[in-house]
């Protein structure tokens, strides 16, 4: 466990510092937590939606932390949840076809706060397109380099499951990319 | 397959890299937490009771020393079981091989001494008058 989460935990673990520590656990964790939401949901406005809702759930399951993990690997299972528990409902309310999946990029390229080209808002494409364990674990793996032992908590997976979740990712994202050069 | 996989990484890497071409509007980490910590107030969320990390800590050591207790019990009736079921596998073939020899011996004894149970008892009565 890092020095943060100790004395985060430390200032949680009284009635009277226990706000202080939820503040200081946000200020640690707002911006990975963000960045995780952000590549699984794409948009500010539904990433800040997401983050807001997982801290309040933070908040209130903070009494079921056990420590048999760590502190980051329960925070992240729960923003990972939330962000994927987000895309279900919005595909489910708004009755996404496949036709509207691939329509990402060209959504993302009238997004204000997309910043690439045609060619990363269809690598954005690809990976949105990969079903949500390849999806999470090509994030977490590619951008955050994540450990597949961290990964395995956070998911609920085998690390070897995981592996081959990442080998198609990769496999599936190169095919997409090739296609639409 | 892991070579072919390492290719298509690098083919991943070598044409985006690992930058993000994402933006967040200005301010927006430096105003996130106020806002949340506002959004809590509002709705009056009661603190939960958070045990403290050296009651965590205790606990995650009970917790061991329990598994530990459990799993030492459960190899100890394990090998008392194999132990009790060899012994008794063991006993069989000495008790038949014995009780023959034993009978054998208490006959023969009888015999040898031209002995029944009459002359037994007379014996007893008057080893007790002695």
């Amino acid at each position: 466990m890092n020095k943060d989460d100790i004395e985060i935990l430390r200032l949680l673990g009284s009635p009277s510092t226990f706000k202080k520590g939820f503040e200081r656990l946000v200020q640690v964790y707002n911006k990975p937590l963000y960045w995780k939401v952000r590549r699984i949901v794409l948009v500010h406005e539904d990433t800040d939606d997401v983050l807001q809702n997982t801290f309040l759930k933070i908040w209130s399951k903070l009494s079921q932390f056990q420590g048999k993990s760590n502190l980051s690997t329960w925070i992240y299972r729960i923003a990972i949840n939330e962000a994927l528990d987000f895309l279900r409902h919005k595909k489910s309310a708004a009755g996404i076809s496949t036709d509207e999946d691939q329509m990402v990029a060209n959504r993302l390229l009238a997004d204000d706060y997309f910043d690439g080209g045609r060619a990363e808002a269809l690598l954005r494409e690809a990976i949105a397109l990969l079903p949500e364990v390849q999806r999470t674990v090509f994030n977490l793996r590619y951008y955050d380099n994540m450990k597949y032992s961290e990964m395995s908590q956070i998911l609920n997976t085998s690390e070897g499951a995981l592996k081959a979740s990442y080998h198609l990712a990769v496999q599936k994202i190169t095919r997409f990319l090739k296609l639409n050069d | 397959m892991n070579m072919n996989k390492n290719k298509k990484e690098e083919f991943i890497k070598k044409k985006f890299g690992k930058k993000q071409p994402f933006r967040v509007p200005d301010g927006y980490f430096d105003d996130f937490s106020g806002r949340l910590m506002a959004r809590l107030a509002a709705q009056n969320k009661p603190v939960p009771m958070v045990c403290s990390l050296s009651s965590r800590r205790r606990a995650a050591r009970k917790h061991f020393i329990w598994r530990a207790s459990l799993i030492a019990a459960s190899i100890l009736a394990a090998v008392f079981s194999l132990n009790l079921i060899f012994s008794r596998k063991d006993a069989r073939p000495v008790q038949t091989a014995q009780k023959p020899a034993q009978s054998i011996t208490v006959d023969q004894a009888a015999d040898y001494a031209m002995m029944d149970n009459e002359d037994i008892y007379t014996d007893l009565v008057e080893g007790n008058n002695h």
